[in-house]
C-alpha cells in the first residue's frame, strides 16, 4: 500500500491532505524558502503521531513537524519530499496545578490562548513572540521562541518544563519532569529548540508566572541611537532589570506612526519602550530609575503610563510593526542576530551602511536588552534583481554581527535559512558534537533531515579520528 | 599496576607530570589547557583507562564512591578569561573557586546566583552537578545562565556549544545539556555564565507560614522552611522590602541568614513538583531528619540524619517516586549499603546511552555516575 493510503486508513480522508492546493499552502513556513510535501496529516493523539512516524519511517518518507508555520527560518519546509504532521489539532489545556503553577498543554495550542484562559487565575505564560496570536506552544517549543517579556523571565525553555516527545523509533517518550533536577542528562534541554529534529512533541508541561500586580510602561525618545543604547545598558547594570527593553528606529517609527497613529515622536532617532512589573513601590522605584537615567542621556520625551489601557496604547506601536512594514512594500525580510549589548550602536551603524550600499531600505524594531538585533529589510520582489540584493545584504549582516562576537539567530532558529551559515560560528569538532546529539535521538536521520546542520557534520568516527 | 607508557607519554607530551593523590589508583592530572585534557582524554580512551573529574571535590560521592585509574583536576583552570563587566557575562575556567568568583562579581555589583554555602567548590563542579542556589525560585535554576561550556570529550576532542551571549538559538544546547551531566560527556574545561545585577537591597524576614508567603508574595528571591525555622528572602529597596514584609505581616530583622549547608552524615535530596511539596515535606518529617532545608515553589527539600535505616530510606524513595519526584542520596559514608543513589532509571535510557556513548564511546568519563550505571 502507498503511504497515503495507510495514512487515510489510519486517519481518515479529512485528515490526510494531499490535495495540489493543500501541498501548496503547506510547502512553506513565513520565511523565504518553500519545499517539496507529500502530505500533511493531522493527528489528534500522541499515539496517531506515533503510527503516522512508523508508517513514514517504514516507507522511507522523511517526517516534518508542523504548527501554525510562522516560523522564519524554513523550519517547517521540507528540504526532501516529506510528511507534514501538522500539530494543530493537538491544541488542549489538560491539566492546571494553580499551586505548583504549572500546565500540560498540546502543542498545537495558540501561544496567547494559553495566557489568555488563565488570566482568571491570575497566571501567564511568559514567551510572548510577536506572532503569539498566530504561533503555537509546539513551535514555540521547535524554536525556543523568544519575545519582548523574555528579557527578564527568559526565553521559552526558562518555562517548558517537560515534554511529550515521539521519537524516530516511534516511542512515546516524557522529558524532563515537573519535579526540579530529575536524575539523569536533561534532554529536555537540547529537545527545546531543537526544530523538530529530534522528535515531534506531542504535550508540554509548561510554566507559568504569577501576574504581575502592577506594571507600567515608559515611551522613550531620543536625538541620537547612542544614547538610546546607552540608557539600555545603564538601567541594566543599575540592578534592575525590567521586564522588557526594546527599541525602533526612526523610519520605523514613521511606518509605525503612518499605520496606526500610537502617538510616537517622529522628530527622534529612536525610541525605547521599557516595561517595569512589580509590585507597587517595586514599579515606582523602577520607574523613577529608568527616569533619570533616561533624563541623563537626553531623553527628548518621556511618557509614563500605569493603567492598563495607556499601556497598550504605548505597546500598539511596537506590536503593529510587521504589520505597519506590510503597508509600507509588499516583501519584508526579517533578520535575527545577537550581538552582545555593548556592541548594539557599532553594528547598527554597520547595518545602516549595509542597506545604503545595497540600496535596500532598512528599519529596525529589536529587543535591545538581550542585544538581539531584527533588522527588517521592506522590499518589492517584482523589483529586478532586488532579491539578490537583499540576500546580500543580509549575507553581511549576519557576518558583522558575528565579528562584533555575535551569533546567528537569537529566537528564530536556524532552519534551512542559516543551515550553512553555522561554520561562522563553529568549528568542525564543534558541528561533529551537535551531530553527535541528532544521532543520539535519530540515527536514521529521518526526523526533519537537513535543518539546522550543515551536511557532513559528524567527521569524527567513535575513536576521535577523522571520517573518510 | 602502572599507568601504560602511550598514557604516561601523552601526559608528558602535554607538559603534565602526574602524582598520586589518593582520588585515583593510579594518577591525577590538573591540565591547564582544554587541548591537554583531550590529550589525555584520548590516549586514556585507546587503553581503556578510566578517569574521574574532580574540582574541590566535596561531590566525589555523588552517583555512588569510585575510584578511577586516572584523576583529573580543574585545578589548573582557574582563571577569569573575560569578563566584559557591562554585558554581564563572564568566562572562567572550571576550576575557579565560586567564593572567590562571588567575591569578585559582588565587588563590580554583579552575582553568579551560584550556590556559596561551600566557597570553596569550584565553577566546573557546580555545573556538572547543575546545582543551583537559593535565588532559583526568583531566577530560575543554574542551567539556565550557563551560555557557552568548552569540554573536553570521551573521544578526546575539543567542543565548545553555546556562546557568550544572553539570547541565543544558534545548534543545540550543549551548555544546557552538559550542566549536570555529572561528568559524563566529558571534561568541562570553562564556561560562560550569565550575571545578575545585585539588587538595591535583600533582607530575609521571618515567617509563620512559609506557604502562605508563597501564595502571598509576587515574585520574592527565596522562600525556606528549615529545622530553624521559615525565611522569605526578599529584594528591593528598602521601602519596598518594608511594604512586601508587612503584607504578610513580617518584621524585618537584618540578623538572620538562609540556612546553611546540611552536614550530617546521610545526605539525601528530595525533589518534587513544587505542588508537592507539602505532600513531600510529610513523608521527609515522617522519618525525622536531624536537619532539612525545603525551598517552596521550587520542589526540593534536602534532609540531613546522623542515621537513617535503609528500608525508611527506599520507602521514602518509593513514596516521592510516585508524587513524580526523586530521592537522591547525595551522601550516606556507608551507613546505607545497597541503596542506589538514584532510584528508579528515567525512562528515556535507551536515548541517554546513545548520547552517553557518543560523547564518551570507550565509557571512559566519570563511568557509573549517572542513574542506569551509565
Ligand atoms: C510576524 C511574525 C513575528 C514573529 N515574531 C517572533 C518573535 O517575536 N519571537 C520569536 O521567537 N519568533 C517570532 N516569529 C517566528 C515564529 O512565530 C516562531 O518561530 C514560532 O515559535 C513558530 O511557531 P509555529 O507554531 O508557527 O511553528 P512552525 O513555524 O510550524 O514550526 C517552527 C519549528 O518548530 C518545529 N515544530 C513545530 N511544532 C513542533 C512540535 N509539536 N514538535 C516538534 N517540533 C515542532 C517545526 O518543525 C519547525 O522547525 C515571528 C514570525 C512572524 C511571522
Amino acid at each position: 500500500m502507498s503511504l497515503i493510503s495507510e495514512l487515510v486508513a489510519l486517519l481518515g480522508e479529512e485528515r490526510v491532505r494531499h490535495h495540489p492546493l493543500d501541498l501548496a499552502v503547506f510547502a512553506k513556513d513565513s520565511g523565504v524558502t518553500s519545499g517539496p510535501v507529500v502530505a500533511a496529516v493531522l493527528p489528534e493523539t500522541a499515539a496517531e503521531v506515533a503510527s503516522c512516524v512508523n508508517l513514514a519511517v517504514a516507507h522511507g518518507v522523511p517526517i516534518v513537524p508542523r504548527g501554525a508555520g510562522t516560523g522564519l527560518a524554513g523550519g517547517a519546509v521540507p528540504v526532501e519530499p516529506g510528511l507534514l504532521i501538522v500539530l494543530t489539532r493537538m491544541g488542549g489545556i489538560h491539566e492546571v496545578d494553580e499551586i505548583g503553577r504549572t500546565a500540560w498543554v498540546g502543542p498545537g495550542l495558540i501561544n496567547l490562548d494559553l495566557s489568555t484562559s488563565l488570566a482568571s487565575r491570575g497566571l501567564h505564560f511568559a514567551p510572548d513572540p510577536s506572532s503569539q496570536q498566530a504561533s503555537t506552544i509546539g513551535g514555540n517549543v521547535g524554536t525556543n521562541a523568544g519575545g519582548p517579556h523574555c528579557l527578564a523571565d527568559g526565553t521559552t525553555i526558562a518555562h517548558i518544563l517537560a515534554a511529550e516527545l515521539v521519537t524516530a523509533d516511534g516511542d512515546i517518550v516524557i522529558v524532563g519532569s515537573g519535579a526540579p533536577d530529575l536524575p539523569g542528562l536533561d534532554l529536555r534541554s537540547v529537545v527545546v529548540g531543537s526544530e523538530g529534529t529530534l522528535g515531534i512533541v506531542t504535550r508540554v508541561l509548561v510554566r507559568l508566572m504569577q501576574n504581575p500586580p502592577d506594571a507600567a510602561t515608559l515611551l522613550i525618545g531620543f536625538r541620537t541611537i547612542e544614547d538610546a543604547a546607552a540608557t539600555v545598558s545603564q538601567i541594566i547594570a543599575s540592578g534592575t532589570i525590567p521586564a522588557a527593553l526594546e527599541m525602533m528606529d526612526r523610519p520605523m517609527i514613521e511606518a509605525v506612526e503612518a499605520f496606526v497613529h500610537a502617538g510616537y515622536p517622529t522628530d527622534v532617532a529612536a525610541v525605547l519602550l521599557a516595561e517595569v512589573t512589580g509590585t507597587g513601590q517595586s514599579v515606582a522605584d523602577a520607574t523613577a530609575l529608568v527616569e533619570s537615567i533616561a533624563e541623563a542621556h537626553n531623553a527628548a520625551l518621556i511618557r509614563v503610563a500605569t493603567d492598563s489601557d495607556e499601556r497598550a496604547l504605548l505597546w500598539k506601536g511596537r506590536k503593529s510593526a510587521f504589520g505597519a512594514v506590510s503597508q509600507k512594500a509588499p516583501d519584508y525580510y526579517l533578520h535575527d542576530t545577537v550581538v552582545p549589548r555593548t556592541r548594539l550602536v557599532e553594528v547598527l551603524a554597520q547595518i545602516y551602511e549595509i542597506g545604503e550600499r545595497h540600496g535596500v531600505e532598512m528599519l529596525n524594531v529589536f529587543h535591545a536588552g538581550d542585544g538581539n538585533l531584527h533588522p527588517l529589510v521592506a522590499f518589492d520582489a517584482n523589483e529586478p534583481g532586488m532579491i539578490e540584493r537583499v540576500r546580500a545584504a543580509a549575507d553581511e549582516m549576519v557576518r558583522v554581527s558575528i565579528k562584533a562576537g555575535g551569533t546567528l539567530s537569537g529566537e528564530h532558529g536556524i532552519g534551512i535559512e542559516k543551515r550553512d551559515l553555522m561554520p561562522l560560528v563553529f568549528n568542525e569538532a564543534d558541528l561533529d558534537a551537535q551531530a553527535r546529539i541528532r544521532d543520539a535521538f535519530d540515527p536514521q536521520r529521518i526526523m526533519n533531515p537537513g535543518k539546522v546542520l550543515p551536511s557532513g557534520s559528524r567527521c569524527f568516527d567513535a575513536s576521535g579520528a577523522r571520517l573518510p | 599496576m602502572n599507568l601504560p607508557s602511550s598514557v604516561m607519554g601523552a601526559m608528558r607530551a602535554a607538559g603534565l607530570s602526574p602524582s598520586i593523590r589518593g582520588f585515583s589508583d593510579e594518577a591525577t592530572v590538573a591540565p591547564t589547557t582544554a587541548e591537554q585534557a583531550a590529550a589525555v582524554l584520548a590516549a586514556a580512551a585507546a587503553e581503556d583507562l578510566s578517569v574521574g573529574f574532580r574540582g574541590a571535590g566535596t561531590r566525589d560521592e555523588v552517583g555512588g564512591p569510585r575510584t578511577y585509574a586516572i584523576g583529573m583536576l580543574s585545578s589548573g583552570m582557574a582563571e577569569v578569561i573575560d569578563w566584559p563587566v557591562e554585558d554581564l557575562t563572564i568566562v572562567v575556567g572550571s576550576g575557579i573557586a565560586v567564593g572567590e568568583l562571588e567575591a569578585m562579581l559582588n565587588e563590580k555589583g554583579q552575582t553568579s546566583l551560584l550556590p556559596t554555602g561551600e566557597p570553596h567548590r569550584t565553577v566546573g563542579g557546580i555545573v556538572a552537578e547543575g546545582e543551583s542556589g537559593y535565588g532559583r525560585l526568583k531566577h530560575g535554576p543554574t542551567r539556565d545562565r550557563v551560555l557557552e561550556v568548552t569540554l573536553a570529550t570521551g573521544y578526546g576532542k575539543v567542543v565548545r556549544g553555546g556562546g557568550r551571549l544572553v539570547k541565543n538559538v544558534t545548534g543545540y544546547d550543549l551548555p544546557r545539556l552538559v550542566t549536570g551531566s555529572l561528568g559524563s560527556l566529558g571534561f568541562i574545561t570553562s564556561v560562560c555564565l550569565k550575571l545578575w545585577p545585585l539588587p538595591p537591597k535583600r533582607s530575609i524576614i521571618s515567617v509563620d507560614d512559609a506557604a502562605a508567603a508563597y501564595e502571598q508574595l509576587y515574585r520574592p528571591f527565596a522562600i525556606v522552611e528549615s529545622d530553624a525555622g521559615s525565611y522569605v528572602a526578599i529584594e528591593g529597596s528598602a521601602k519596598d522590602i518594608s511594604i512586601q514584609a508587612a503584607s504578610i505581616g513580617a518584621q524585618i530583622d537584618d540578623q538572620i541568614s538562609l540556612p546553611t549547608v546540611i552536614s550530617e552524615p546521610v545526605l539525601i535530596s528530595v525533589r518534587v513538583p513544587p505542588g508537592s511539596l507539602a505532600a513531600a515535606l510529610r513523608l521527609v518529617f515522617d522519618r525525622r531528619p536531624d536537619r532539612f532545608v525545603a525551598q517552596h515553589g521550587v520542589g526540593i527539600i534536602e534532609a540531613g540524619w546522623s542515621r537513617i535505616a535503609v528500608d525508611q530510606v527506599n520507602d521514602l524513595r518509593g513514596k516521592v517516586e510516585s508524587l513524580g519526584g526523586a530521592a537522591v542520596v547525595l551522601r550516606s559514608n556507608g551507613l546505607l549499603p545497597g541503596v542506589d543513589p538514584w532510584g528508579t532509571a528515567p525512562p528515556t535510557m535507551s536515548i541517554q546511552q546513545r548520547l552517553k556513548q557518543l560523547f564518551d564511546p570507550s565509557g571512559i568519563c566519570n563511568p557509573g555516575k549517572l542513574p542506569g550505571g551509565l
